[in-house]
């Protein structure tokens, strides 16, 4: 019987957040660390942002994958499937339904002005969550942290990086990385 | 019948299949896929159908599944063409999730996963910063933006209401007071 809430849970908060995921991929990922880590504490913060990594690495839509890693990471390829039927229900619902008066929805004023307002909002969501995080890296004061968030930041922002070549990066360092942490016998956590 | 839902699942599986990196780089193959190759919406109809995916919520290729189904097949279209586009997303994230989430302690996966984290996150914040872009800047600044902005970051940030709970109010409220002041 558990188990089975446990199913709907996940079913009931993914149908939820793909039915407010206005403006692409992260904006579900925002969402989702809200609601699974800080609100159910199903997941840790650490954990949703390798979820990120693993979402972007894969085909297919951010938002999709995303919430099929949460799926499998809550309850396994049960829960997968569950949040992904969960994740293309509301769009398939609204296009269906928008597809019988499309004229009349993209001409409406009143739509247009709240989608609009909508964007700001949706900034304003997912700059809250990356402002929680940064400052949970600033309490922890560790120079290891700063330092790669500053190499973060100018590849992101000075170099523009391209994801995919950020995530080859990431395998050709961490694959670097162990090599030299074996050979030094340096035990685990050096980086964590 | 059966060809079409069959050639709207293969070809929705092409689309599913190939877009990586998600969102707006999922739309030129959309077009040649539905537009070029199979003829199924005219270039005109393409672009509504963009603007719509716009407007709505869901990804861009799931959105675009759905409308291409429903008008090309009615319900049944949809379901097929949506199921079709997530289908290599559910084989090959789910074979990446067994096998990252069960090797999460061998330590090159370890490692790699957490060098990428704070990259990770710069990515979410300019992703974040560009939204903010489209929403403060158009041809003029859009001062009812800013101060939609602020009073969300604030609600979210200091009184800790839940996103979805701030983008219902203010969303629609403020779409409300612009549209009817």
């Amino acid at each position: 019987m558990k188990k089975d809430n446990l199913l709907w849970l996940l079913f009931k908060e993914c149908f939820l957040l793909s039915m407010f995921t206005f403006g692409g991929g992260y904006v579900i990922i925002a969402l989702m660390k809200k609601k699974f880590v800080d609100e159910l504490h199903l997941l840790k913060e650490d954990e949703i942002l390798d979820i990120t990594t693993i979402a972007q690495s894969g085909p297919g839509a951010v938002a999709v994958n995303a919430s099929l890693l949460v799926g499998y990471k809550i309850k396994g390829f049960k829960g997968a499937l569950t949040c992904v039927i969960a994740t293309i229900l509301p769009p398939m619902l609204i296009l269906t339904a928008i597809s019988y008066f499309y004229d009349q929805f993209i001409h409406n004023i009143l739509i247009r002005n709240i989608l609009n307002c909508m964007t700001a909002v949706v900034a304003a969501v997912i700059l809250d969550i990356v402002f929680g995080m940064l400052m949970g890296i600033v309490k922890e004061k560790k120079i290891s942290q700063y330092s790669s968030l500053s190499l973060a930041i100018i590849f992101v922002f000075v170099i523009k990086i391209d994801i995919i070549y950020l995530i080859f990066m990431g395998i050709g360092l961490g694959i670097i990385y162990t090599i030299i942490e074996s050979k030094r016998g340096v035990d685990d956590d050096a980086i964590n | 019948m059966m060809t079409l839902l069959i050639k709207l699942f293969t070809n929705f599986f092409y689309i599913g299949m190939l877009s990586f990196g998600g969102g707006m780089s999922a739309i030129p193959l959309v077009e040649q896929v539905i537009v070029n190759g199979n003829h199924w919406l005219t270039y005109d109809e393409f672009a509504s159908l963009i603007t719509i995916a716009e407007m709505t919520p869901g990804p861009i290729a799931v959105n675009s599944a759905s409308f291409v189904g429903v008008r090309l097949a009615g319900p049944i279209g949809t379901i097929v063409a949506t199921i079709g586009v997530v289908t290599p997303s559910i084989i090959i994230v789910g074979c990446l999730a067994y096998f990252l989430f069960k090797n999460k302690d061998i330590k090159i996966v370890k490692n790699i996963l957490a060098l990428l984290r704070p990259f990770i996150i710069c990515l979410i914040l300019s992703a974040g910063l560009k939204i903010l872009g489209l929403a403060l800047f158009k041809e003029n600044v859009d001062l009812v933006n800013g101060i939609v902005f602020i009073v969300s970051f604030i609600l979210l940030r200091y009184a800790k209401m839940s996103p979805i709970k701030v983008m219902l109010i203010v969303g629609i409220t403020s779409g409300i007071i612009t549209t009817f002041i």
